[in-house]
């Protein structure tokens, strides 16, 4: 496995002449004993991602007053249910840190879902918003007791200070080019050749799996995962002639995760400037703890982002048997 | 008038006791004696001596460069070394904290000129050549008027002339770096030297590197060079052509995103870079001295993180000072003076917002708050007059009124600072020193940009107390106590989560310190510098409780060893014990869904601190006389019980575990430096 750099962020400093030295200075390769969780395994509850569709134009990013939904992922290392309460506030006009309420919610729900599954809300964007202008969707769990939100200080705390689970999308009332949800539908997707495709009747992860039509995965026992685009979700972007490192179009940027440690990165992207359609993973998972005799049902999440809001996902579930 | 002695005959120093004035003689000649005429008793020697002028604030630190590159842990660099005096705490990237003034708050200069970066990639190597510094003078506060744009200190690099006895030569090879100077006469009045130096980093990086990281690697080089024309003009005066200049660059070209940072793919590097031509010109007439410079530079930088961070920066900078002084009486002498700095900044920007310069808590860089600064030109014009007094109402009584204005173009701004030390000497021994002062600086050039931050932000302010004792305990012992005070006003300080209009003028900020330190030379023989300083430095932003600055260091202990152990060795230890500087714990972290990444949701700002930190330096160095020259081989260790030396963290990437960041590692220099 291709060892990793690990950067302190962040990486770059306005006083110009600092930049190198931090940079530099925050460059540093993890030791074989890295305490630090992998960001391409999904240990425990974990939310992976939110997704906006305007119920009028399918885009992602409804305007003022428009009406739309939001699905959010979460995952787990194991199948179960969660509880979760979701709210909506306008945003403060922010620019470094994490984002924040400018007032009260405008719409408050508590729900229950289950890992794996998206969990979706219906909601209006507030008509007084002006381009430009954010609205924050929020999404907090606690592992028991009653959740609540703190407008003012933006965060979510649970009643036993079990919090275990907070997140926020934030949405922009939209300026220039429209932006759609980049789609992984017509994607190809692989393992070691073979087309990886999602099945009706699959196992539940971690289940048994030996009589299943997933696709084996050998513990400990390297596998290449191909990803390539169907079609170019690049969004053209607006840029006026002349504006200092334009970007013509859209980069894509996936996020893999595992549920068990195996994969080589947590990040692939198809830049904007990229010829290059498609590129490989490497999955070689971990033969600790020792899998199921009869097969264990193992998952994959492959999510993409424009890098303007625009996310889709998809999940692949493989059969993972010791060696 | 008691003449002391050292040194010997062709490089002689000699110290005056006259207070704190010291009069240095160099190049004594010997009477011409007729060839038949018998010997005499007593030759009497003449000399032209070079008498320092009184001092221009209470407080001045100044090494010679030959006591700074021998001390250990700074592959003899001089310029390095000024951390073995009181009142300088340990920075992260090499610029110099100064009284617990944030790195921009205090200012370089190199000859009179101010020069962007003292060091190579933040604390390597200082950017001029060792052999070249005739003298570090550090001002670590209540510094005089003729300097301004700084709420800190001030470190000033002094060049030496180029040698017009003979040509000299020398070559150095070190695992760090191979350097080469030559200097010498070119006619009677005229004489140069030039130097150069690059780095042999890239030729030992890859072996620190696992094969496979990246696709491509530059490894970090850097290079320097200077220049120098001095034509001495009769007995007073001196032409001078300087120039100088600085690279440094590197490039990381990423196979894959990091691990961690999806942000953090292709590549990432970049340069930045310096030069600077400077004519001096110093003479007298009629009992006025003048000193004017005139300065032309280019910087340049050139950055890349990724696809969506990159910038580059061009910068022709303009300097001009003038400074004259006038003997008023025999109490009185009057020092005026005009110091102008013009910047013409040329360059574009797409990243993520400007951070406040002090106190930022660090976080992801968001792609969703990225900022594109279109191609732009702007121009930073300072000008400034100064006027201050050196009086002698009584003998031994030194009072130094001042005065100076600055005018800030691009602000519309004006600021007056008044300033007032004094010097009292008590019989042989003893310096009783005070100073008051009020100290004005502009906010860093992006700080008042349109789009990036605030063009309405004004310049802020500094007031400065000190009081202390020097004491000339012996020929060879100096010691030196004082305790300062600073009150920061208007600081510059971004709005809460940088809403527009980014910056303010809502900072505050104290300081509270004492200094002590001891310096011991003999003759010949043991060299010591202590130091210590006990401090705290506090800020207060907006409307938030008061809180650490980020580089506050309460305890800064610094004690360097010097022998010369005979038959050309030469040995050195520093050993420093440092308070580690404060931390800000993270408590959670909140994920944001759109972008993916996670933002650290932290404690109280700066309520904890990293571990102290503390290391060993040792320097073994052996000089072989060689002919006509010299060849020296030195082995210069830093850190050598490889203490971790704990700096921060570096966290996963939902901020959930971390990792602590160690410092410097065990680092052995060998060098080998040869010199005709």
């Amino acid at each position: 496995m291709m060892p990793s750099v690990r950067v302190r962020a962040p990486v770059w400093r306005w006083r110009a002449w600092r930049a190198l030295s931090v940079l530099l200075s925050g460059t540093a390769m993890p030791a074989c004993d890295d305490p630090l969780v992998d960001p391409a395994v999904v240990a425990g509850p974990r939310i992976l991602g939110a997704r906006v569709r305007a119920l009028g134009t399918g885009g992602a990013e409804p305007g003022a007053g428009e009406s739309a939904t939001i699905d959010w992922l979460v995952a787990s290392n194991d199948s179960g249910s969660y509880s979760a309460r979701l709210l909506f506030c306008v945003g403060e006009p922010t620019s470094l840190g994490a984002p924040r309420c400018l007032g009260p919610a405008f719409e408050e729900r508590t729900l229950e879902g289950a890992f794996g599954e998206p969990l979706t809300l219906e909601f209006s964007v507030p008509t007084e918003l002006m381009p430009g202008e954010s609205w924050l969707a929020w999404f907090g769990s606690c592992e028991s007791g009653e959740v609540s939100f703190d407008p003012a200080s933006s965060e979510f705390r649970c009643a036993d200070a079990s919090l275990s689970l907070s997140g926020s999308y934030r949405g922009r009332i939209p300026v220039g080019a429209p932006n759609s949800n980049p789609s992984l539908v017509d994607d190809l997707l692989s393992i070691d050749g073979a087309p990886w495709l999602p099945s009706d009747a699959e196992p539940s992860l971690g289940a048994t799996c030996a009589d299943s039509v997933l696709p084996r995965l050998v513990a400990g026992v390297a596998a290449n995962i191909h990803f390539e685009l169907g079609g170019d979700d690049r969004d053209a972007l607006e840029s006026t002639p002349g504006t200092y490192a334009a970007h013509p179009r859209e980069s894509l940027v996936y996020t893999h995760l595992f549920s068990r440690p195996g994969l080589d990165r947590a990040f692939s992207a198809i830049d904007f400037d990229s010829d290059a359609l498609g590129f490989d993973v490497t999955l070689q998972p971990s033969p600790t703890p020792v899998p199921d005799a009869f097969g264990e049902t193992v998952e994959l999440y492959w999510l993409v982002r424009d890098e303007r809001g625009g996310v889709d996902w998809t999940r692949r579930r493989g059969c993972l048997v010791p060696r | 008038m008691r003449l002391i002695v050292r040194g010997s005959i062709g490089a002689l120093v000699l110290s005056l006791a006259t207070g704190s004035t010291r009069v240095c003689a160099r190049d004594l000649e010997p009477p011409v004696h007729d060839a038949e005429a018998a010997p005499a008793e007593e030759d009497v020697y003449e000399a032209v001596a070079e008498v320092e002028a009184p001092p221009r604030q209470a407080t001045e630190r100044k090494l010679d460069a030959e006591q700074l590159a021998r001390v250990p842990g700074t592959s003899g660099d001089p310029i390095k070394a000024v951390d073995v005096l009181p009142g300088v705490s340990r920075s992260n990237d090499g610029e110099p904290i100064l009284r617990g003034a944030a790195e921009h708050e205090s200012t370089v200069f190199i000859d009179g000129t101010r020069v962007p970066f003292l060091y190579h990639f933040g604390g390597l190597r200082s950017v001029v050549h060792p052999r070249l510094i005739e003298q570090v003078a550090l001002y670590p506060g209540n510094f005089s008027t003729r300097y301004g744009r700084a709420t800190g200190g001030v470190v000033e690099a002094r060049l030496r002339e180029p040698r017009s006895d003979a040509w000299h030569g020398e070559l150095e090879l070190s695992l760090l770096d191979s350097s080469a100077l030559l200097e010498g006469p070119l006619t009677e009045n005229l004489s140069f030297a030039v130097a150069a130096r690059r780095s042999n980093i890239d030729f030992v990086f890859d072996s620190f590197v696992p094969e496979g990281t990246f696709n491509v690697l530059v490894a970090p080089v850097y290079w320097d060079y200077q220049g120098q024309l001095s034509y001495r003009l009769g007995q007073h005066g001196r032409v001078r052509l300087s120039a100088l200049g600085s690279r440094d660059q590197t490039t990381l070209v990423f196979a894959d995103p990091s691990a961690e940072n999806a942000a953090l793919r292709g590549d990432v590097g970049g340069s930045v870079e310096f030069h600077r031509l400077q004519l001096e010109y110093q003479d007298r007439f009629a009992g006025v001295s003048q000193d004017v410079q005139v300065s032309v530079g280019k910087e340049a930088l050139r950055q890349v993180v990724g696809p969506n961070s990159q910038a580059y920066f061009d910068v022709l900078d303009l300097g001009a000072r003038g400074e004259w002084t006038v003997p008023v009486s025999a109490q009185v002498e009057l020092v005026t003076g005009l110091d102008v700095e013009a910047q013409a900044f040329t360059g574009a920007y797409r990243g993520s917002p400007a951070p406040a310069s002090e106190g930022s808590l660090d976080g992801p860089d968001n792609v969703a708050d990225q900022i594109t600064v279109d191609r732009t030109s702007f121009w930073l014009v300072h000008p400034a007059a100064y006027l201050e007094a050196r009086y002698f109402p009584l003998e031994r009584l030194l009072i130094l009124p001042g005065i100076r204005v600055d005018y800030y173009e691009e602000l519309d701004a004006l600021s007056v600072d008044p300033r007032l030390s004094q010097r009292l000497t008590l019989g042989e021994a003893v310096t009783l020193k005070s100073a008051v002062g009020w100290y004005s600086q502009p906010p860093e050039y992006y700080e008042s940009l349109a789009g990036v931050g605030n063009p309405k932000v004004d310049p802020y302010h500094a007031l400065h107390l000190s009081a202390g004792a020097e004491f000339r305990v012996s020929d060879a012992l100096f010691l030196d106590l004082e305790g300062f005070y600073k009150r920061l006003s208007h600081r510059v300080v971004a709005t809460e989560g940088s809403v527009p209009p980014h910056f303010i003028n809502d900072g505050r900020g104290r300081i509270l310190g004492l200094e002590a330190g001891a310096s011991y030379r003999q003759h010949d023989g043991l060299a010591a510098q202590f130091s210590y300083t006990l401090s705290r430095s506090e800020r207060q932003d907006r409307d938030d409780p008061w809180r650490l600055f980020d580089r506050d260091q309460t305890h800064v202990l610094s004690l360097a060893l010097g022998y010369p152990l005979g038959a050309g060795f030469y040995a050195g230890a520093r050993f420093r014990f440092i308070t580690g500087n404060p931390v800000t714990e993270v408590q959670s972290s909140s994920y944001d869904a759109g972008s993916d990444v996670y933002y650290p949701l932290f404690g109280k700002q700066n309520a904890a601190r990293d571990p102290a930190f503390h290391q060993l330096d040792v320097r073994l160095e052996k000089t072989f006389g060689i002919g006509p020259g010299t060849l020296g081989v030195y082995l210069d260790v830093q850190n050598v019980y490889a203490a971790e030396n704990p700096e921060g963290f570096v966290y996963s990437y939902d901020y959930r575990t971390r990792q602590a960041a160690t410092g410097s590692p065990f680092f052995p220099n060998l060098g080998l430096r040869g010199e005709l």
